[in-house]
């Protein structure tokens, strides 16, 4: 039937994620808002701006003036994907269904120990963060600090959003009690979701579910962690505590070996600090919760759209290496580039031999300072373009390419037509 | 002492005893139990300890401050086999460490046949109280092993008090697990880069085959466990066990590693394990049922005497003479496996490390000294390691003669054209022999001043000026030079490139005296020799921060100079028309054809690195470049999945 479309919005948020597709088919329309978020400290207006632009744009789409959305994705927990569901402007906003992954599921017991592992593990690294860095003017802060800082920020704190999306604690939508999708679900029928006109499906294709692959999300067990002494409960007392009666403390230097004194200095044991520890840690924590994405395909008639919210290595390998999976993923015409572009977040086994070419792709990005070397990264750019796929990134701004729609530095938008 | 004090005067003691826990503060508390290491006798011991090899720096960073140093000479510590261990007495502390290395080092010593030293004789410091945090690690940089102690985990501290102070120094297990990573450092150095995924996995798996064999040191404990498993080893908990009190203490809820853990004798768990630990932990395993399986094998004879010939042991307790027997066997063949892969050390290659090579190494060492393996304990432990998945993929069968590394034709040290004079090495090695005289004096290997600059710059290997007159040549140079020439000389023959702008370096020459199953002592040369190619590095990256691309051969030769094993990690050579002209069955084509594959692994090993690695989205820095001892390998705690 002529005329049908389906039309995907990147809004500029910055350093983060803001998608509104669109299906106009056999008269309906239909409305999906994937992510609403931004790093802290990568933002391209203030996130209150952005989200009022979103739900403004909401507004004038609806004949009533009444903001509305079918579903809301939020792919996973971190600030730059759902920060901006902790304002209150969504109190305005209709949403009959929201989608989350099932580590969200706080019925699940699996879920719900993964997830507290993972909310305790980031406020735990928060606070050995802040040992670390006391008395320090934060310009002085070692840049693995501020690193780890900042990934362990981006994992925790989001409790307002996450209370907004599942409806708790008086946080909810326009319409309180809306519906809430666990997803994928364990009976795989209702991983296959049909949604508002003809032959629209959305095929959740991950998180993994499986035990093993489970364990890959749960920091605390992840190689490296227990030297940074990251207790079970949480709060561990962290007062200095007495390791020897003081009568076995040497108090009078001339008494010390001169030998064992110049190798104390040759070790230089001032210098032990563990940042690059509490990186790599930090670092582990946002892997794990990055691969908790919830990863989508939307089919319209024939035309797949490919949402892997930020899954890296490892939740990809779940989808790659499940056939059927794969197949869906080979012909997408459009493609949300995961997790802003960086190195392990697109698997070059998808862009060299799975994805067909000559397809589309949007890359949300903002600059972040300390990343701006490294994501995105430029062999996959590279390879996107040798493939001739369309990139279409939210930062450039006049970009003069066919078939795309730009709005100042709001938004940019693609038209996909479907049969 | 003084020493003045008796007429005629008496003779210094040849060993010392100290005592230890058993094997930490937890289980001693639970068993009443302590044990006596019976060490050599340092007479030049100072306060610290600071010994010839060790040397105990006990200040401690985190909280600026040194605990008083402990002087094992005095004769009031003498005089009851050192302090009695006591968690609350730092130089308690420091004498357990202290006594652990050095038994620890010793039975290396015994086992590979040669005195042993550290890189231009520079001390391991073992630093017992270093930081706060749940690890204990040997570090290159620092030559030290730093200790950590913690709080005990609050909610599920196994058999110890939530929140109780927890000492990783205290522990014999992680002393000897992270002395031994010291010792490998020190026999070879490359292995400190993870050029595929066994390197970091063999340090581990040696490192706790050496703590765990360590257990058998004491004939009590052994005796102990015989008696309460009726002869069953494989049923003891605390034999075959590493670390219980860190385990528990960090809510593992059990020891951190067991020797037989896991009982399944198939090669599933090692095919899939990339973690160092899980990986090398399928090694130990494996030399374990190889352990269990020759113990059964020497003690059915024991079990017919004492049943009348029925072999079938009655219910109750064993006779006490009968544990006694039973137990000498089980220490004997604790020796005799461990020294089976101790003395594979020399002939490991010096870059590159595989299990496959590992297994070869150990075939080709063992073989030299026995050959007719008349208690098949080469051949347990190469089936043993076979049903778990460890085997070379480039030989054609399991035979020793498929296994063992491949022979030399025709290849001599005394080549005229470029002669290495062997004679001084020997001299210095025989004098090293004796524990109670004086050792030859200290020969290091080293790069002539005036040659051009190293291309590498090694970690830590930068020897100390030797002592010679500065009128004469230094025989450490003279040395490297002569062997660097004759390396050159046959370099396609050796798997190395003859290129002369790509130096050829002497790592190391050792003499070592094994002695074989006829009882005489066989001796042998190892030479390792390592050839860095810049050229085959990442470009895209800046020089500093570029992982190295290394070949590397071990030559093993008798001390007539007759080479009798080459050992290649051979790269592609930069003039692969060298060797066109070569005839068909010159070494040199099968040097380059495991070049080319090699080359082509460890590219494919850096870029698995690379996406696995959480931080990698995230800097420009390589992930390999952040696979350290600290960070992964020297790291106990690493948990195993």
């Amino acid at each position: 039937m002529a005329g049908s479309t389906v039309t995907v919005r990147m809004y500029n948020m910055g350093f983060g994620d803001a998608f509104l597709v669109t299906v106009r088919r056999k008269g309906k329309v239909w409305r999906m808002l994937v992510d609403c978020g931004v790093h802290s400290q990568g933002q391209a207006r203030p996130i209150a701006e952005s989200v009022k632009a979103i739900i403004a744009d909401l507004a004038a789409a609806s004949p009533a003036g009444k903001p509305q959305l079918d579903v809301v994705v939020a792919t996973h927990h971190h600030a730059d994907h759902i920060s901006g569901f902790a304002l209150p402007d969504w109190e305005k906003v209709v949403v009959e269904e929201v989608w989350l992954p099932f580590v969200e599921d706080q019925s699940d017991a699996d879920a719900s120990a993964l997830r507290q592992a993972q909310t305790q593990t980031a406020q735990r690294l928060l606070g050995l963060i802040e040992q670390r860095t006391l008395g320090l003017d934060p310009g002085a802060w070692p840049a693995a600090v501020a690193a780890a800082r900042s990934f362990a920020l981006n994992s925790a704190g989001n409790a307002v959003a996450t209370d907004r999306l599942i409806g708790r604690n008086k946080t909810h939508f326009a319409n309180p009690g809306h519906h809430v999708r666990y997803l994928p679900s364990l009976n795989d029928a209702e991983n296959e979701i049909a949604v508002g006109p003809d032959q629209v499906i959305a095929h959740v294709l991950g998180p993994s579910r499986d035990p093993d692959e489970l364990k890959l999300m749960n920091p605390p067990a992840s190689a490296g962690w227990h030297q940074l002494d990251v207790d079970e409960t949480g709060d561990a007392d962290d007062s200095p505590y007495p390791l020897f009666n003081g009568t076995y403390e040497l108090r009078d230097r001339l008494r010390l070996p001169a030998v064992l004194e110049a190798a104390a200095d040759s070790l230089q044991l001032d210098q032990l600090g563990n940042d690059t520890g509490l990186l790599g840690a930090a670092s582990v924590l946002e892997h794990a919760v990055n691969n908790t994405s919830l990863f989508m395909v939307l089919d319209v008639a024939g035309t797949r759209l490919l949402f892997p919210g930020d899954a890296q290595y490892g939740a990809w390998q779940h989808v790659l290496k499940d056939p059927r999976k794969r197949a869906l993923l080979s012909d997408a015409a459009f493609y949300k580039i995961g997790h802003h572009g960086s190195h392990n977040a697109t698997p070059r086994e998808f862009v060299e031999e799975v994805w067909t070419e000559g397809a589309s792709a949007m890359l949300p990005w903002g600059i972040v300072e300390r990343w701006k070397d490294t994501i995105p990264q430029q062999q996959l750019l590279q390879s996107l373009h040798d493939h001739k796929h369309l990139v279409i990134r939210a930062d450039t701004p006049a970009d003069k390419q066919a078939g795309i729609t730009v709005q100042d530095d709001l938004w940019r938008e693609i038209v996909l037509k479907t049969k | 002492m003084n020493a003045e004090l008796n007429r005629p005067a008496i003779r210094l003691p040849d060993r010392r005893r100290l005592r230890t826990f058993a094997f930490d503060p937890m289980s001693t508390r639970l068993s009443g139990r302590f044990l006596a290491l019976d060490v050599p006798y340092e007479a030049e011991l100072r306060p610290g300890p600071d010994g010839s090899l060790v040397q105990v720096v006990d200040f401690d960073a985190g909280r600026n401050r040194w605990y008083e140093p402990l002087d094992l000479n005095d004769p009031a510590v003498l005089a009851q086999d050192g302090l009695r261990p006591a968690e609350g007495d730092p130089r308690t502390h420091q004498q357990i460490v202290y006594a652990v290395a050095t038994s620890v080092i010793e039975r290396f010593e015994r086992f590979v046949g040669r005195r042993f030293r550290w890189r231009a004789n520079q001390k391991l410091r073992l630093v017992p109280h270093a930081f706060e945090g749940r690890n204990a690690f040997f570090d290159p940089g620092r030559r030290a092993v730093l200790f950590g102690y913690y709080r005990a985990d609050r909610l599920d501290p196994g058999r110890n008090l939530p929140g109780q102070v927890v000492f990783t120094c205290l522990s014999t297990d992680i002393i000897a697990h992270e002395v031994t990573h010291a010792i490998l450092h020190r026999m070879r150095q490359y292995y400190s880069e993870p050029t595929n995924r066994d390197v970091f996995a063999w340090h581990e798996a040696f490192a706790d085959l050496v703590a765990l064999f360590q257990h058998f040191v004491h004939r009590d404990f052994v005796i102990d466990a015989v008696a309460t498993t009726s002869g069953d080893l494989s049923k003891t908990s605390g034999l075959l066990q590493l670390a219980s009190e860190f385990g528990e203490s960090t809510g593992r809820g059990a020891a951190l590693r067991s020797a037989i853990a896991d009982r399944n004798r198939t090669p599933d768990r090692f095919r899939a394990a990339t973690e160092p630990h899980e990986r090398g932990a399928c090694f130990v395993s494996a030399v374990f049922d190889a352990y269990l399986d020759s113990y059964q094998a020497s003690i059915v004879d024991l079990l017919r005497i004492a049943t009348g010939g029925s072999g079938v042991l009655p219910a109750g307790q064993l006779s006490p003479d009968l544990v006694k027997r039973i137990a000498d066997e089980a220490v004997r063949n604790a020796d005799r496996l461990l020294g089976m892969v101790v003395r594979a050390m020399d002939y490991l290659p010096v870059v590159d490390v595989r299990f496959g090579d590992v297994v070869r190494a150990i075939v080709t060492a063992d073989r030299a000294l026995y050959p007719d393996d008349a208690i098949n304990l080469r051949r347990n432990l190469v089936e043993a390691l076979r049903r778990r998945g460890i085997y070379p993929e480039e030989v054609a069968s399991l035979t020793d003669e498929a296994l063992a590394w491949p022979t030399a034709d025709d290849l001599d040290l005394n080549d005229p054209a470029a002669p290495v004079d062997l004679r001084n090495l020997i001299l210095l090695a025989t004098m090293d022999l004796d524990p109670g005289g004086k050792a030859g004096a200290l020969l290091v290997p080293q790069q002539p001043v005036a040659a051009p600059a190293p291309v590498a710059a090694a970690v830590g290997d930068t020897p100390a000026a030797d002592e010679s007159d500065a009128d004469e040549r230094d025989p450490g140079e003279v040395l490297y030079q002569t062997v660097s020439k004759w390396a050159r000389l046959h370099a396609l023959e050796i798997g190395l490139d003859p290129d002369p702008d790509l130096r050829i370096a002497l790592r190391g020459i050792h003499v070592a005296y094994r002695q074989a199953a006829d009882g005489q002592p066989r001796p042998e040369v190892a030479i390792q020799l390592t050839q860095r190619r810049p050229e085959l590095e990442d470009q895209q990256l800046p020089a500093a921060s570029r992982p190295r691309i290394r070949a590397g051969t071990v030559l093993i030769a008798g001390v007539d100079g007759r080479v009798e094993h080459i050992i290649a990690k051979p790269l592609p050579l930069r003039d692969d028309a060298a060797i066109d002209k070569l005839p068909p069955e010159h070494p040199a084509h099968e040097h380059q054809a495991a070049g080319v594959r090699r080359l082509k692994a460890l590219n494919q090993w850096a870029a698995d690195v690379e996406v696995m690695d959480a931080l990698s989205g995230w800097t420009a820095e390589p992930a390999m470049n952040r696979l350290t001892f600290a960070a992964i390998h020297g790291e106990i705690m690493t948990e195993s999945r």
